[in-house]
C-alpha cells in the first residue's frame, strides 16, 4: 500500500484529517471564546424596560419622557409619551404627523364594534425592538379620543442576565456543532475517497499484475481483463492488451525470421561439415576444416540458445531438485581437465534444495566451472558455493586466477567480448552470456566480482 | 532397416535419405504429419525419424499417438528450432532422442545405429555381465577385470565403459556419450570428454598388448577389436 502512490496519497489525507481533528480539539475553546464574548457584547447588557419600569414607578411619567426623549434622540428610535388626550414626550412630530390617520383608523374600528361602551381601544407599540407599548388610545361614542398614559412590557423580549448566559451557550452550542458536522463532512469525504481510490487502485493492481506476469514469465499472450465497459480503465485495459497483441505478433515475426536464418545458415555449414567427412583428405588435414567447421556450428548454436533464452520463448522446466548430484556430475565431469592443472575442486553447498531447470544449470555451472579451470593457477582451488541470501540462493564457483579489471566485468557478459589482458584464451566470448541469459530465464541475476585474491562468479536465483 | 521419415523440408529430407540408402537402410519419406501418422499406423517400421514442426499435426502429437496405441519402435526427433531445452519435452512424449538440426550425418547415423540394437528394458535389467575380448564388467559389483586383473575404475568412467561395451562396434559422439553418461545436454568446446577417454583408455589399454577403446576419426569413440 506504501509503495504505492495513490495510497501515499489517502496516507496524506488520513494525515491532514487527523492533524485538523486534534487542532480544532486543541484550539476550540481559545478559538471560539472570542467570539462568544463579543456576540454576547452585542446582547444589551442589562435589562432595559426594567429601568424604565423602575423609572415609571419611582419618579413619576415626567421622568420617563425625559429618559425616553433622550434615547430617542441617541438611537433614532420613536417614542411618544401621552397624558390626558396630550401628547407630552417621544416622537411628537411623527405624532402630529399621523394623529388624523390614527383618528380615522380608530374611527373605522369603532364603526365595526359600535355596541361596545367603551369604544376601541389602540394600543400603539412604538418600539417594537424595545418591546415597549407606552401609550393606548380610545376614541368614545361622542368622538372623543382618549390617549391613555400606559407602560407594558412584554416579558420574553427581556434580557435578564440569566439570559445572556443562555444565549451565550447557545452561541458555543451552535458554533461547536457546526464544527462538529465540518469534521463529520471531512470524515465522510474521507471515507468516500478511501472507496475511490481503493476501487482505482484495485483497478491498476489488476494491470500492474498482469504487466508484472508478462515480464517475470515473458508471457505475451497474457491479456488484461476488464469489465468491458467503455470507462477510462477498460479503455486503458483494451489499448494495452491491443499494444500487447501487436507486440505478440511481432515477436512471432522476429522468431520467425531468427529461426529461419538460424536454419538458413546452420545447414550449409552442417552439410559442409558432411562433404568434408565424405572427402578422402589426409587425416591432420581433414581433423582440422572438420573442427574449425565444428567449431562455427558450435558458435552458432550458443548464440541460438542465448537469444532463444533471452527472448523467453525458450521451454523451461523448472522443478525442486537436490543441488548436490547436480554439482557432483558437473564436478565429476570437469575433473580430468582440473587434474591436468593440479587444481582442487571443493564444493561447499549450504543450500542443497533448488528450483531450477536442471539441465541449464548444468550448462551454467559447467561453463563457470570450465573458466575456472581455464583461468586459475596450477596448483589452486576452485570452490562451488551455495548459500542463501534473502530469497535467493547464490551459487559460486570461486578460483584464485586473476579476475577481470573492474571497469570491465560489465563487458564480458556481453557476447562476443573476450579480454585481451588475462582471460583470452580460446573461446567464443559467449560462455558467460549463456550463464547470463540463463540466470535471467530463472528470473535471477548473474553476478561477477573481483576478490582479494581470485575471483568469484554467482549466479542469484530465487528460491 | 525399415525407416519412417517424417520431414516437411526438403532439403534435410533429401540428406537423410540419400544417406541412410547409402549405407543401406530403406527410407520411406513423407512431408505432411498427418500422412505421417498413418503412415506409421499402417505399416510396420524399424525406426521413425519425425520433425518437431510439421504441417497439420506436429511431431510431439505424432509421438505421443503412436506411444499410445503401442507402438515401441524407436524414435528420432528432430528439432529446427535451437530448442535444445524441448529435448525434455520429446523424451517425455516419448520420444528415444533428440537432435537438433542441422547436425552431422555421422551423429544421426551413429543414433540410429544405437538405437537399433538396443536391448529391451525388460531384458537390460537381467543382465549383470558384460564381456568384450578379454575385459569383464560386473554390473552389480561394478567391477572391471581385463585378463584376470582387477581394474579400479571412477563411476563415471566405469559408466562411459559400460555405454561403449553394451554396443561394441557401435561408435558413440562425445555428445551422445555426454548425454547418456550425465543425462544432460552440454554444449562445449572443451575436449572434456576426450580428456575421460584418454583417462580410461590408459586404466584399460596401457599394458595389454591390445587396445579395444577405439577412436573414430571425428567422429567418437567406440569398443572394437584393434584392426591394424
Amino acid at each position: 500500500m506504501l509503495h504505492s502512490y495513490i495510497g501515499r496519497l489517502l496516507l496524506i489525507y488520513a494525515i491532514a484529517l487527523i492533524l485538523i481533528m486534534a487542532a480544532v480539539y486543541t484550539f476550540y475553546d481559545d478559538w471560539l471564546e472570542p467570539q462568544v464574548s463579543q456576540l454576547e457584547s452585542l446582547v444589551v447588557p442589562e435589562c432595559e424596560t426594567c429601568t424604565y419600569i423602575e423609572l415609571f414607578q419611582e419618579e413619576g411619567l415626567q421622568s420617563l419622557a425625559t429618559l425616553l426623549d433622550l434615547r430617542m434622540v441617541k438611537t433614532g428610535h420613536s417614542y411618544a409619551i401621552l397624558n390626558n388626550k396630550v401628547v407630552t414626550a417621544g416622537d411628537l412630530q411623527w405624532f402630529h404627523k399621523n394623529i388624523e390617520k390614527i383618528r380615522q383608523k380608530i374611527v373605522t374600528l369603532n364603526g365595526k364594534a359600535s355596541n361596545e361602551k367603551k369604544g376601541v381601544m389602540v394600543t400603539l407599540w412604538r418600539d417594537v425592538n424595545a418591546g415597549i407599548a407606552i401609550s393606548s388610545i380610545r376614541l368614545d361614542k361622542n368622538n372623543t379620543l382618549y390617549i391613555q398614559e400606559y407602560l407594558r412590557v412584554k416579558s420574553e423580549f427581556v434580557l435578564s442576565a440569566d439570559n445572556q448566559q443562555i444565549v451565550g451557550d447557545n452561541i458555543r452550542g451552535i458554533t461547536s456543532q457546526i464544527a462538529l458536522s465540518g469534521l463529520f463532512l471531512l470524515f465522510l469525504g474521507f471515507i468516500a475517497t478511501s472507496v475511490i481510490v481503493g476501487k482505482i487502485y484495485h483497478k491498476l493492481k489488476n494491470i500492474n499484475q498482469t504487466a508484472d506476469h508478462i515480464i517475470k514469465h515473458q508471457d505475451l499472450s497474457q491479456r488484461i481483463l476488464h469489465s468491458g465497459g467503455n470507462n477510462e480503465f477498460d479503455q486503458l485495459a483494451r489499448n494495452l492488451n491491443n499494444m500487447l497483441s501487436k507486440i505478440e505478433a511481432k515477436v512471432e515475426d522476429i522468431k520467425h525470421i531468427s529461426n529461419s536464418i538460424a536454419h538458413d545458415l546452420r545447414t550449409p555449414l552442417t552439410s559442409l561439415h558432411n562433404k568434408l567427412e565424405q572427402l578422402e583428405l589426409d587425416e591432420p588435414i581433414a581433423l582440422n576444416l572438420t573442427t574449425k567447421v565444428d567449431n562455427i556450428i558450435t558458435t552458432f548454436d550458443s548464440l541460438l540458445r542465448i537469444s532463444h533464452l533471452e527472448s523467453g520463448n525458450a521451454y523451461i522446466v523448472k522443478q525442486q531438485v537436490d543441488l548436490i548430484p547436480v554439482v557432483e556430475d558437473v564436478l565429476d565431469l570437469f575433473r580430468p581437465l582440473a587434474e591436468e592443472k593440479e587444481q582442487t575442486l571443493i564444493m561447499a553447498l549450504g543450500v542443497t534444495s533448488v528450483k531450477v531447470d536442471v539441465n541449464l544449470l548444468f550448462q551454467a555451472l559447467g561453463n563457470l566451472l570450465e573458466n575456472a579451470i581455464k583461468y586459475a593457477p596450477e596448483n589452486s582451488g576452485i570452490i562451488i558455493s551455495s548459500i542463501q541470501q534473502n530469497e535467493n540462493v547464490v551459487i559460486s564457483v570461486q578460483d584464485e586466477g586473476d579476475g577481470i579489471p573492474s571497469n570491465k566485468l560489465e563487458d564480458v557478459i556481453q557476447r562476443f567480448v573476450r579480454l585481451d589482458e588475462t582471460r583470452n584464451s580460446p573461446g567464443n566470448g559467449l560462455g558467460l552470456s549463456m550463464v547470463n541469459a540463463i540466470s535471467a530465464a530463472h528470473q535471477g541475476s548473474f553476478e561477477l566480482n573481483n576478490l582479494s585474491k581470485g575471483f568469484k562468479a554467482s549466479i542469484r536465483i530465487p528460491l | 532397416m525399415q525407416i519412417l521419415l517424417i520431414e516437411d523440408d526438403k532439403t534435410v529430407a533429401d540428406f537423410i535419405t540419400k544417406g541412410l540408402q547409402q549405407v543401406g537402410h530403406c527410407i520411406v519419406h513423407m512431408s505432411n504429419g498427418k500422412q505421417g501418422l498413418s503412415m506409421a499406423i499402417d505399416n510396420e517400421f524399424d525406426l521413425l525419424i519425425v520433425d518437431r514442426m510439421l504441417p497439420e499435426l506436429d511431431g510431439l502429437s505424432i509421438v505421443k499417438a503412436l506411444r499410445a496405441i503401442g507402438k515401441n519402435f524407436p524414435i528420432i526427433f528432430l528439432s529446427a528450432l535451437a530448442d535444445v531445452e524441448e529435448r525434455v519435452k520429446g523424451l517425455k512424449a516419448g520420444g528415444d532422442d533428440y537432435l537438433v538440426k542441422p547436425f552431422a550425418f555421422s551423429e544421426l547415423l551413429a543414433r540410429i545405429e544405437v538405437l537399433a540394437k538396443r536391448v529391451p528394458a525388460i531384458q537390460q535389467t537381467q543382465e549383470t555381465l558384460l564381456t568384450f575380448s578379454d575385459l569383464r564388467m560386473d554390473l552389480l559389483k561394478r567391477q572391471v577385470t581385463r585378463g584376470g586383473e582387477v581394474i579400479e575404475l571412477l563411476t563415471k568412467e566405469f559408466n562411459l565403459l559400460e555405454q561403449l561395451v553394451r554396443s561394441p562396434g557401435q561408435v558413440f559422439t562425445r555428445t551422445m556419450l555426454l548425454e547418456s553418461v550425465w543425462g544432460y545436454h552440454f554444449d562445449t568446446k572443451t575436449n572434456v570428454i576426450d580428456v575421460h577417454i584418454s583417462n580410461l583408455r590408459k586404466k584399460i589399454d596401457e599394458g595389454f598388448s591390445s587396445s579395444i577403446l577405439q577412436t573414430v576419426r571425428g567422429t567418437g569413440y567406440k569398443v572394437d577389436h584393434h584392426v591394424t
